[in-house]
Parts: structure tokens; C-alpha cells; sequence
């Protein structure tokens, strides 16, 4: 068992890894019988989930309306099963008369028209649907990004304390602005000039604490290729005594205590 | 694959085209089906309409089954939560489930699993039961990153921004739950009696 590919399948069988995590597992698990086995498992145990819950009866007549929709698919399946088996039959006649020849392809038209009908409808239905599905996640995603910059515009209106986070000697240039909003418990962190980080690392953002306790994480964020980033912190702490901020590199999702160099701070 | 196979496996039935399978399969699953999908859905004509969705494709797919790769039931129960979360998103769904998290979702009794199969509802009950004493021993923290990964259908990002944590944190501590629960289960052979029913 390969404890990397262990801990993917864990977050996998949950809905839990990233397609390009997802896709390296399955990779993996085509030439690895025990990892495999092991996602297997996980599957198992996230579907029991849905086994502790309290068993929930469906509406009475579901169960009927199902099994004729499936009757009635059953049926649409052997009609063309069976014209397409007779007039392979037909086909392989080396003598068939005109008549014969006439009424099958009579039969297989129609019936074939109907079933490409059925299908043509279906699959207009299935792609209205998924148009619609798109859309209305598209919308969701839009409302969703124009919240968070109506959030952040908000933020940075009613911020009663603005200060600036300067670069450390190796980091110079590097610069931020932090709007701090402490009614709301909410800050904006603007940087600019900062050096574009690598996929292994993330910048992380520690809130300096005035009770000279450990700092807290306030958030990971990437800066662009311009050396850009944006950071929004929500639910900062009300009973802690923020000193000012500071920016580390970490590795890829952060830390809960800070192990990098500081590379920017700043005084609230 | 060194899995078990269920011998009363019902889906290659389904797959041959038998339509009296699908009905066994609804009794045997149904119950457990619906009762994931309120949970995810948090409203009875939608859970209802996914769980036909489910089950149509479940015959159209049911040559796609492989036994190596999982249970009959997680075949089942991952098409419906997949299906049950697409809907969320696409529905925006999210919001109201949060403004009703709160209200109760009128449940069954364990008495009314719909399988005519006493011994198989047993068996059902017994693998509840289990689930839920090694869900018991998982502390609250672990309990509550699983249930916004599987049941909200949350990103593992989307759950550190929203409980304020490192991603690292989170995608450590929802590994962690998920080997912990699947070492209790296999100490209690839940995966063996979970192919049986």
C-alpha cells in the first residue's frame, strides 16, 4: 500500500481530491492491486454514510412509475432489437422476393423513424437540460463572484483602520494595503510586487498578536504573474489584540504556525 | 482484485435486461437512496425526482457495474449523491438548505425498510448500527469535515475557507477520518456483510 495514493483514495471516496489528484490515483490504481483494494474500501465506508442515516420511505406510487418508465424502455429497446434482427435476416435471405423486401423495409422505416424520433427527443431533452444546468451554474457562479466583490468593496468602504505591509529586505519591492473593517470583523489585504509563488508553496497570512501569543493564520493566498494577490479575511478574532500582519511563504495550503522567513509586515 | 463478490448480486441481472430486478433493487435500496438524497437535498420533490434519475441509471448502467471497484449499494449510492449535488449546484440549492439546516427531515423508522427480505433488513439495520459506533468515535471536528465534503458537497478549499482553516488542515484531518472509519469497519467486517445485501 503506497501511503501517498492511500491518502488520495481517502479524499476521493469522498468527493474530496482534485481532478488532477483523482486522475493520478486512478493512473495509479490500474497497476496496484493493493491501493485499488484500498480505494474500493473507501468507497464502501463513504457509502456508509448514507447507510447510518435513518432509512426515509420514497412516495408510494415512485415505485410503479419507475418500473413503467422502464417497461416502456424495455419495450422502445427489443422493438428495435427486433427490426434490426429481422432485416439482418432479410438480408441474409440470397432469394427474397420483392414483396418481402418492400414490407420490411416498410416495417424497419417506420419503426426506425419512430425509435430515431424517441431518440432525437430524448437527446434534445437531455440537451436542453444540460444547457439549462449550465447556465443556471454559471449564474450561480456569477452571483457568487459578484458577492465576493461586492464583500470586498464593502470592506474597504467601511475600513476603520488602514495601514501598509512593507517588504522585508529580500522582498523590497513588495508592498500591501490592509483595510480593516473591525465592526464587521472583516479585512481586505491588497499586495502588489511580490514574487510570483511556485505550486509547492502558498504565501500565508499570520494576524501578529498584541498578548505576544503565537501568531494566528489568517489565510493563504497566490500572487499572479504580475506579482499580484488579493486576500479577504472574515471572521477575524474579537477577543485577540492584533498587533499588525504578516505574510510568510509556506508550503502549499499553509501551516498552522509559521515556518518560512518573514517576507512582509506591517504595524494595525 | 482480491474483493468478495456478492452472490446475491442483482445488478447483472439488470444488465441482462431483466425488468422484475429493478424492482427488487428499489426494495432493497430505496429506502436508503431517499433517505441520502433528503439529507442532501433537504426537499422531498426533488429528492423524489433524483431518486427515479438514480434508478433509470442504474438500468441503462447497470453493465457498467464492477464489483472490484465497490459494493452494489456504493455503485448506487455514489450515482445518487453525484446526481444529488450536480442538482445542488445547479439549483442553487446551497443557500436555502443553510436557511433550513435547522429544520427536522421527518424520518422512518428503522421498522419500515421497504426490502419484503427480513434477514437482508436485518442485515441493513446490523451495518447501520456499526456505521454509526464508528462515526461515534470520530471527535466532533472530523465528523464535521465529512459530513460538508460528502453531504454539502463541499471542496476541500471550500471547507477551509468556510471553517477559516489551512487547506493542508482540512485535507489532513477529513484522510485522517476516513482511515480511521475504515479501519473500525474492518475490524467490525462491515465490508464483507456490506456486499451481501
Amino acid at each position: 500500500m503506497h501511503e501517498e495514493f492511500n491518502d488520495l483514495a481517502a479524499l476521493e471516496a469522498i468527493g474530496g481530491a482534485t481532478q488532477d489528484e483523482a486522475r493520478r490515483l486512478e493512473e495509479h490504481c490500474a497497476d496496484c492491486d493493493a491501493c485499488d483494494d484500498a480505494l474500493a474500501e473507501y468507497r464502501d465506508t463513504a457509502a456508509g454514510l448514507a447507510i447510518a442515516l435513518d432509512p426515509a420511505q420514497p412516495r408510494r406510487d415512485a415505485r410503479n412509475t419507475l418500473l413503467r418508465q422502464i417497461e416502456t424502455d424495455a419495450v422502445a429497446d427489443s422493438i428495435v432489437a427486433e427490426v434490426s434482427e429481422n432485416a439482418e435476416a432479410a438480408s441474409r435471405r440470397r432469394i427474397p422476393s420483392w414483396w418481402f423486401a418492400a414490407a420490411a423495409l416498410f416495417f424497419l422505416a417506420l419503426f426506425g423513424w419512430s425509435e430515431l424520433r424517441l431518440r432525437a427527443l430524448r437527446e434534445e431533452i437531455h440537451l436542453l437540460q444540460h444547457e439549462k444546468d449550465e447556465i443556471a451554474a454559471l449564474n450561480m457562479r456569477l452571483s457568487g463572484e459578484m458577492q465576493a466583490v461586492q464583500e470586498r468593496l464593502d470592506t474597504v468602504r467601511s475600513a476603520s483602520q488602514v495601514f501598509r505591509l512593507a517588504g522585508s529586505a529580500d522582498t523590497s519591492r513588495a508592498s500591501a494595503n490592509v483595510f480593516m473593517d473591525g465592526s464587521q470583523r472583516r479585512a481586505v489585504v491588497i499586495f502588489t510586487n511580490l514574487e510570483k509563488n511556485d505550486a509547492a508553496h502558498s504565501y500565508q497570512l499570520w494576524i501578529i498578536r498584541g498578548d505576544s501569543q503565537p501568531p494566528m493564520s489568517a489565510g493563504v493566498f497566490d500572487a499572479d504573474d504580475a506579482g499580484r494577490a488579493e486576500l479577504q479575511v472574515k471572521d477575524m478574532p474579537v477577543d485577540v489584540p492584533i498587533a499588525g500582519l504578516a505574510v510568510t511563504l509556506e508550503p502549499r495550503g499553509g501551516l498552522s504556525s509559521p515556518s518560512g522567513t518573514i517576507l512582509m509586515q506591517g504595524k494595525a | 482484485m482480491t474483493m468478495p463478490a456478492n452472490p446475491t448480486a442483482i445488478l447483472p441481472a439488470i444488465a441482462a435486461g431483466d425488468t422484475v430486478a429493478v424492482a427488487e433493487l428499489y426494495d432493497r435500496h430505496g429506502s436508503t437512496l431517499y433517505a441520502l438524497l433528503l439529507k442532501i437535498l433537504g426537499d422531498r420533490p426533488d429528492a423524489q425526482e433524483v431518486l427515479q434519475e438514480t434508478f433509470l441509471t442504474a438500468w441503462r448502467r447497470a453493465g457498467d457495474f464492477d464489483p472490484g471497484r465497490g459494493s452494489e449499494i456504493a455503485w448506487l449510492v455514489s450515482i445518487a449523491r453525484n446526481r444529488a449535488i450536480d442538482r445542488l449546484r445547479s439549483r442553487n440549492l446551497r443557500s436555502v438548505r443553510e436557511e433550513e439546516a435547522g429544520r427536522e427531515i421527518p424520518m422512518a423508522g428503522p421498522s419500515v425498510v421497504s426490502s419484503g427480505d427480513a434477514e437482508r433488513g436485518a442485515m441493513l439495520g446490523q451495518l447501520r448500527t456499526r456505521m454509526r459506533s464508528a462515526l461515534a468515535e470520530l471527535p466532533e471536528a472530523q465528523k464535521s469535515v465529512l459530513e460538508l465534503a460528502y453531504f454539502q458537497g463541499l471542496s476541500q478549499t471550500e471547507i477551509a475557507e468556510k471553517l477559516g482553516e489551512p487547506l493542508g488542515t482540512i485535507k489532513t484531518r477529513t484522510q485522517l477520518a476516513m482511515k480511521k472509519l475504515r479501519e473500525k469497519l474492518k475490524d467490525l467486517g462491515w465490508f464483507d456483510d456490506a456486499r451481501r445485501i
